[in-house]
């Protein structure tokens, strides 16, 4: 037993004064959590793959970064950010778009866009893929087996659910 | 572990309901709150993608993982709070009460209590864009009331230090009357807040009849 | 907060004058100001544990200096 048996809470008015208060500030999230949790790390980790895997991807399918824009009805600038693995965070729509040109399933590669909680065996490929990628102009056959391997996994995790 | 009996608001009819402050929570109490409020975060990420909301408008703390938080429950310096209501942790917020200090005159330099992570269950978040109402007020600012309370009893006179999610910066400057001080580089320029001894008073005072 | 234990504790009189420096310069007691020193040097020793290292900087001199710690 501890000595805070007798304290009480705040008062009923202070309760109700300060839910009115409330109406205007929906959010009370504090803290580095993000920091602490490398959040942030992870999500430019899960762009710096998804771009790597969006420009694979169009690369196999002998598309420009124009051709690819206009298929999936996407901004250009939208593409080039991603495909640069600039540290912004893509659209739902963009995302979306871009696995119906490329014939990804979109769930997915909403994970691996940072979008959604990714699995665990959409993690642990996404980071093979890393590993495994470098940014070079032509598909080598490395680069071809990673991206074959990825996409492999990503439509063996939808198709089990 | 250690209650204090309190209230929350219900949105629905505004009724104050009976809960509990707890304190000292334990690893294994974390782990519950990551297992009840998992599946509620899943839905509102559902409802969030089916409803096509930008990635921007989310809750900024969608994506945390309680349970990773446990390794800090070990500290001597760290002290682990929840609301608990109708049998379900409505809000939890974890303490430190060493290695922090006060920036602001006239106590600068003396220690002060930091909030290191606040946060309501995701079925009291209120997120318009999906009609999501809430179901209780009032846990994230009791659990914030909890803090200013134990920093008078370390001694600290209610002086309170956090630094705010951009979505929660309205709540703690409106209705926790903190004082904003400036981005931190190091905590992903999160704006930090605090709380001086006076106005720790005049926040525990609020709706005091004249 | 839990429930508390009594103890006494022997310092010799240039430790009790930095005990009684501190618990004025900090406004604490004593008492708070030794339950400080234990927290933040278990914090630091879990630090150590784990493979971190602890440094004072200086920014003005750009100097950075490893703290010993036993």
């Amino acid at each position: 037993m501890t000595d805070n048996a007798k304290r009480s809470g705040p008062s009923r008015e202070w309760l109700l004064h300060i839910a009115d208060l409330e109406d205007a500030c929906p959010s009370v999230s504090v803290g580095g959590m993000a920091c602490d949790f490398d959040l942030l790390p992870a999500a430019s980790e899960a762009q710096r793959v998804f771009g790597r895997l969006i420009e694979l991807a169009r690369r196999k399918k002998n598309l420009t970064v124009e051709q690819l824009a206009v298929k999936a009805d996407i901004d250009l600038e939208d593409l080039v950010e991603i495909e640069n693995e600039e540290p912004i965070v893509p659209q739902v729509r963009t995302v979306f778009q871009l696995a119906h040109a490329l014939e990804l399933p979109a769930g997915r590669l909403m994970e691996v866009a940072g979008l959604a909680k990714a699995r665990p065996e959409v993690n642990q490929a996404a980071l093979k893929f890393a590993a495994r990628s470098e940014s070079t102009a032509k598909l080598t056959r490395e680069e071809k087996e990673a991206l074959d391997e990825f996409v492999k996994v990503l439509i063996e995790v939808s198709d089990g659910g | 572990m250690s209650g204090i009996e309190t209230f929350v608001q219900r949105r629905s009819d505004k009724e104050l309901v009976s809960a509990t402050i707890l304190e000292g929570m334990a690893a294994t109490d974390l782990l519950v709150v990551e297992n009840e409020w998992r599946a509620e975060r899943s839905s509102v990420m559902q409802e969030l993608l089916s409803a096509g909301v930008a990635r921007p408008n989310w809750p900024e703390s969608l994506h945390w993982d309680w349970s990773r938080k446990v390794p800090e429950l070990q500290l001597l310096a760290s002290t682990g709070f929840g609301i608990v209501c109708e049998k379900r942790w409505q809000g939890v917020m974890i303490t430190k009460s060493a290695g922090y200090f006060t920036r602001l005159e006239p106590d600068k330099g003396k220690p002060l209590l930091y909030v290191d992570y606040l946060e309501v269950a995701p079925w009291n978040w209120v997120i318009p864009q999906i009609n999501r109402d809430g179901l209780y007020k009032t846990v994230g600012s009791t659990l914030f009331w909890r803090a200013v309370q134990q920093s008078e009893e370390e001694g600290f006179h209610g002086r309170v230090g956090l630094h705010a999610l951009p979505q929660a910066e309205p709540f703690y400057e409106k209705v926790c009357r903190m004082r904003p001080l400036g981005r931190d580089a190091s905590k992903q320029n999160l704006l930090y807040f605090e709380l001086t001894r006076q106005q720790a008073a005049g926040f525990l005072k609020m709706g005091e009849s004249k | 907060m839990a429930a508390k234990k009594t103890m006494t504790l022997n310092l010799t009189d240039a430790e009790m004058a930095v005990l009684d420096e501190l618990s004025e310069k900090k406004d604490l007691s004593k008492t708070a100001v030794l339950r400080q020193a234990l927290r933040l040097y278990q914090m630091v020793n879990m630090r150590i544990d784990r493979g971190e290292k602890l440094f004072f900087e200086d920014e003005a001199k750009k100097e950075k200096a490893e703290v010993m710690v036993l």
